[in-house]
């Protein structure tokens, strides 16, 4: 349960309300009013909030702590209105059979809770002055003097500060690789992060994944390297999903990322990631490493030319079993995280297209462009661009139905494709149930909708352009359909 | 018409809670908020904020409806 009050919250009633004879822990964490911040004396605050969200974000807060800890109850109440120094501004209950899962529950909320919930706080000094509080550190020239060194370089400037800023990039794995690669992002300015892992730290890992302590065994990887990378870098927004990528994981993520990092062990990730990533036509970019030996692959700027895992390496690497030295994948992760700030700001790559070994064991260093294999799976699985594309040659009676606002159309013009309003495919109007379509918006978010709405309404042979007009080969040439 | 809230910070610069306005055809939030910025003297830079589309996260580049409430975020500090 959470709840917003702007009355004094009654912390007996709220832990007597999760009470539960199966809980052998219980854990409470309350925030209070302190008269000090940054050095100034503070006199009284006032917290403000967007109610109607901060109540959906907070359930949904405590939703993600139920699915992640093996905990009984939850709950939160924050303050809004007037406080004086000492009063409790949040509390944060949570009843578990075990100690650990209550502890770092909490944690995780009240995290969470001072990262995410829309309330503002407003502090009264006893000079008289006022201040919103995490607005400071937002000074543009906080940020310039903080990436003053990385901007000097030649190509990089304020604009490529600026494109860094804009960008989300998604890390699969957070381990060996994805310790670095995050770490490095998120220090350079990289807007917005998405970590992606299933598995919590264990102490093997500590002699090669920099972004976790001692403390943080036992912790959800995307946990504890959210944590860490917040104090690195606070104005990164950053999503941490505990998920395990498979053949037909859902890859939504991927299609808002502006690049994929493939940085997780796991073959049979790679191979979806990096066949997702082909299909929908993102920036990629893979890497490996094998006891003394390591590799990238940096998808081309043609993102239709880029391979997946199967056809760079013919055998996957799992450095888990095989044994690693921890500075081999810290090398290659750090520039994995180079390759991706050069393609994130614009600049050139002499690595693009091609996997790059380097063999501590031998000293050698290669490079060599793979080719897609005949039987690569990506060429025959019905999915995303290469299936519409195709299907459309093939098939003159698949209608292309553009879902886009007139000024979008302007933009990139589809030749053929029929305008239709999004609220009007909504309701099948304009369609008939036994005529073949594909649904094309910008993104592929809303066409995705529209097909599944017109699936539950009995069209059977309707289907969506993953990825949008984005995704398609060539953005500077208008397409022509056959519609 | 859509209904714009401000926040904090915001709030202050723009020196109103809310307000109703017309949005050009195709107006994506973003779009919005730099008009707005300019017309109002918002000092916050959009990437230092979040948007919320009839109290949702939304994305910058999600298209505005007339009925739209469309909120901007100024970093939060809660807790």
């Amino acid at each position: 349960m959470f709840r917003l009050t702007d009355q004094a919250i009654d912390i007996s009633a709220a832990a007597a309300a999760l009470s539960d004879p199966h809980s052998g822990g219980f854990v409470e964490f309350r925030g209070c009013v302190r008269n000090h911040h940054h050095g100034r004396s503070v006199e009284q605050l006032h917290y403000s909030a967007y109610p109607a969200l901060a109540i959906t974000e907070g359930e949904r807060i405590l939703e993600e702590a139920r699915q992640r800890y093996a905990i009984d109850a939850v709950a939160c109440i924050h303050r809004t209105g007037d406080l004086q120094i000492g009063d409790t501004a949040v509390w944060v209950g949570v009843g578990a059979a075990h100690r650990d899962a209550a502890f770092a529950a909490c944690r995780y909320v009240i995290d969470e809770v001072k990262r995410r919930l829309p309330v503002w706080k407003h502090e009264r000094y006893l000079d008289g002055e006022t201040q919103w509080v995490g607005c400071q550190g937002c000074a543009d020239h906080d940020h310039d003097q903080r990436y003053d060194r990385q901007q000097r370089v030649p190509g990089v400037g304020e604009a490529g500060q600026q494109r860094l800023r804009q960008a989300h990039v998604a890390v699969v794995g957070v381990g060996a690789l994805g310790c670095p690669v995050a770490d490095l992002l998120a220090g350079a300015g990289v807007g917005r992060l998405t970590l992606i892992d299933p598995d919590r730290v264990e102490l093997s890992n500590l002699h090669r994944q920099s972004l976790y302590a001692e403390a943080d065994v036992g912790a959800l990887k995307v946990d504890a390297a959210r944590r860490r990378l917040l104090e690195r870098n606070s104005s990164t927004v950053i999503d941490a999903r505990p998920q395990a990528l498979a053949a037909g994981s859902d890859t939504a993520w991927l299609d808002d990322a502006d690049l994929v990092m493939d940085c997780s062990d796991d073959p049979v990730s790679k191979q979806w990631v990096t066949h997702r990533a082909r299909v929908s036509g993102r920036p990629c970019i893979v890497g490996g490493v094998h006891q003394l030996a390591g590799g990238l692959y940096v998808s081309p700027r043609q993102a239709q030319d880029s391979v997946c895992w199967a056809c760079i390496s013919a055998q996957g690497s799992d450095c888990g079993d095989q044994g690693v030295l921890g500075p081999t994948p810290a090398v290659i992760g750090a520039a994995m995280a180079g390759e991706a700030l050069r393609r994130l700001i614009g600049l050139d790559s002499a690595l693009a297209g091609r996997w790059t070994v380097l063999d501590f064991g031998s000293g050698q260093f290669q490079r060599f462009v793979p080719k897609q294999r005949k039987t690569c799976r990506c060429l025959q699985e019905a999915d995303g661009r290469s299936d519409a594309v195709q299907r459309d040659r093939l098939d003159p009676a698949l209608h292309w139905i553009d879902l886009r606002e007139v000024t979008e159309r302007r933009l990139r013009p589809l030749p053929g494709a029929q305008p239709l309003a999004f609220d009007e495919a909504m309701a099948g109007r304009g369609l008939e149930p036994d005529q073949r379509y594909l649904l094309i918006c910008t993104s592929g978010r809303r066409s995705e909708a529209v097909c599944h709405t017109l699936r539950e309404q009995g069209f059977g042979q309707v289907w969506t352009l993953t990825g949008g007009v984005r995704a398609l080969p060539d953005e500077s040439t208008p397409l022509a359909c056959s519609a | 018409m859509i209904r714009v809230l401000y926040f904090a910070a915001l709030a202050d610069q723009a020196g109103r809670h809310e307000e109703w306005l017309t949005p050009e055809p195709s107006d994506t939030a973003q779009q919005l908020y730099e008009r707005l910025a300019q017309q109002r003297g918002l000092r916050l830079s959009r990437r230092q904020l979040r948007v919320a589309i009839n109290e949702q996260f939304a994305d910058w580049s999600d298209v505005l409806h007339a009925g739209d409430q469309v909120a901007f975020l100024p970093p939060m500090s809660g807790g």
